[in-house]
């Protein structure tokens, strides 16, 4: 076999996920080693064993410090572009035996540590990712975010995980462009330092972030957003005249308000809305909604014309009062030309109960169904099936129907059931699957 | 677009074998893409440098990636499956897509062997890549006491 010329090698060494591996292939050869050195990235995390040696007796004088590794790792690089570092999965989360840690070996996000490195690479750096050790980070409030913003003036991605950040000092950064704070207590309660000192932001991704009181996110280029928030928030307003494609996670806000007038993707997840302000969503595609209070989020959302593709998660069950519709009839009702419908397990469950299907009209507003995708529970054979076939009836346009049968249900009935199912309908392309909570979900490709 | 409307090429290996495949398809290497726009294309188009068993390897990605009727998770799934090859394989496999310029199975591949290589020692990244040690006893001490941490 032909031997790998160095262009070559340097495709595979620099996407090798961690810089150890990259200081054991420069022992390998001559070539290896100064191929090594054209790359641009640092990639540094520290292993649960690295840290169990450090901290026994016996091991802990044969092992070299984090900071010092990745000090040393600057130092031997020429340029660098992208520099990434944190603890591994076992140490972010989780009981140590330690949970008072006064050491600072492992804490990332302290100032004092990003002075040693940042100011001898900030020139070139575009991409910064610290997923700090949480036990040794909470308790100490780090400027971090004022370093960076005073020394990497080409920064265009930053990612920090698991600190506590100060906004003190943080000078405008406008040439960043994606922001991502994971598990962070954020001082600045209404997200007014952030929007002032990130304008150019396209990607802004706030999950767990803690510290909030009134967070209002106003960005003018804003195309992608991630917002999880906890019960904290009193309000949460969203002012993005760009955004396109819209995460929200939250809980009982009193005031949640979007202005996002050219949002085509929305995934929406709240408990109960107070007060719910949406202007204007004439382009939204896709809907993903999840809520206790489902029948109430329905009646308040006045832009379901455009939605094509949409999800319905319920987690409370609804019992419809007298003579009020369905959910399912009010979920037609408000998206009237959804071609494609997801129902989670609590939405199909609440259907086959009371699926009000029946009579002109709806057969009228299930004109545009295409696919249905569905995660049974089967309590009933006979419920579900009835359900199944109703629908086919009332849906002339339907041609795709994906159906995740619960990994608990004896099989037998999940194969008469699928049987039954595939018998009484050719026409229709069946997709069947397992679901289970916890568990991805499986495709079995044409049924038993 | 009807089938008889799709133009198709013949591609022939290095060891004289040759396939017919979707001009559509086959223009995801640039280097084919290039002879077709300048109107350079012969009949078969000879690739010296590509032996058939690996040739069916690539025109196998090559179509997959060009059916539009599969969405971006089923050609992730199949990507999958489609690495799960020896070493020496993806190697050789990354050598045709260099050749062929076809950037989305270099990225593929590159990926693939970059994350098999976690925690290799160095042994075992000579042996993999058939690299010579050019270093002197004295020298390879001294680069390992450079890194001494990677060897802890």
């Amino acid at each position: 076999m032909e031997d790998l010329p160095p262009p070559l090698l340097l495709e595979i060494l620099s996407r090798l996920g961690d810089s150890e591996d990259l200081a054991r292939c420069r022992v390998a050869s001559k070539t290896l080693n100064s191929i090594a050195r054209d790359i641009r990235s640092i990639n540094l995390q520290c292993s649960y064993d690295r840290y169990t040696k450090s901290r026994s007796p016996h091991t802990r004088s044969s092992i070299t410090p984090f900071k010092e590794i990745f000090i040393k790792l600057i130092s031997n690089l020429e340029i660098v572009e992208s520099v990434s570092m944190g603890v591994e999965k076992p140490l972010r989360y989780g009981a140590y035996d330690d949970t008072e840690d006064e050491e600072s070996d492992l804490y990332l996000s302290d100032e004092t540590f990003s002075m040693e490195w940042l100011p001898k690479v900030c020139r070139e750096l575009k991409s910064i990712s610290i997923s700090d050790f949480w036990v040794q980070s909470c308790w100490r409030r780090s400027d971090v975010l004022s370093v960076i913003s005073s020394h990497c003036l080409n920064l265009s991605d930053l990612d920090v995980k698991n600190a506590w950040l100060s906004v003190d000092g943080l000078n405008p950064m406008p040439n960043l462009t994606s922001l991502t704070l994971e598990f962070i207590r954020l001082d600045d309660e209404d997200l007014n330092k952030i929007n002032e000192s990130f304008p150019s932001l396209q990607d802004l991704n706030l999950i767990g972030v803690g510290g909030l009181r009134e967070p209002r996110i106003h960005l003018m280029h804003l195309k992608t957003c991630q917002c999880i928030v906890s019960n904290a928030p009193n309000s949460l307003a969203i002012i993005a005249p760009n955004l396109v494609k819209l995460k929200l996670v939250c809980v009982k806000p009193k005031l949640l308000l979007i202005e996002t007038p050219l949002l085509s993707d929305l995934h929406l997840s709240i408990e109960t809305a107070g007060n719910f302000k949406v202007k204007n969503l004439h382009d939204l595609r896709k809907l993903h909604l999840e809520s206790a209070g489902l029948r109430n989020l329905l009646g308040t959302f006045p832009f379901g014309k455009t939605v094509r593709n949409l999800t319905v998660v319920s987690t409370r069950w609804e019992v419809p009062v007298g003579i009020s519709k369905s959910t399912f009839e009010l979920l037609l009702n408000v998206f009237p030309n959804v071609s494609s419908l997801t129902l989670t397990p609590g939405a199909w469950s609440e259907f086959e109960t009371y699926p009000g299907l029946g009579g002109l009209e709806s057969r009228h507003q299930m004109k545009e169904l295409k696919i249905i995708t569905a995660y049974l529970t089967v309590n009933d054979i006979e419920m579900t099936i009835s359900t199944v076939f109703s629908i086919l009836e009332n849906c002339p346009k339907l041609s795709d129907m994906a159906l995740l049968i619960h990994r608990d249900v004896v099989s037998n009935v999940t194969n008469n059931l699928i049987s039954r199912c595939m018998a009484h309908c050719s026409r229709i392309r069946w997709k069947w699957g397992l679901w289970k909570e916890e568990t991805k979900d499986a495709w079995i490709t044409d049924g038993i | 677009m009807s089938s008889s409307e799709e133009r198709k090429l013949i591609l022939k290996s290095s060891d004289n074998e040759e396939f017919v495949v979707k001009e559509s398809s086959a223009v995801q290497c640039l280097t084919i893409k290039n002879l077709v726009e300048d109107r350079c294309v012969s009949d078969p188009i000879p690739l010296a440098n590509v032996d058939s068993k690996i040739l069916a390897l690539v025109i196998e990605f090559m179509e997959k990636h060009a059916e539009t009727t599969l969405s971006n998770s089923e050609k992730k799934e199949f990507d999958v499956e489609f690495v799960k090859k020896p070493f020496d394989d993806l190697l050789e496999l990354i050598l045709a897509a260099n050749y062929l310029d076809f950037r989305e199975l270099m990225d593929v591949l590159c990926n693939t062997c970059a994350k098999q290589m976690e925690n290799w020692s160095v042994e075992e990244v000579r042996e993999k890549f058939n690299i010579q040690n050019d270093y002197t006893v004295e020298e390879e001490k001294a680069a390992r006491a450079e890194n001494p941490w990677a060897f802890e």
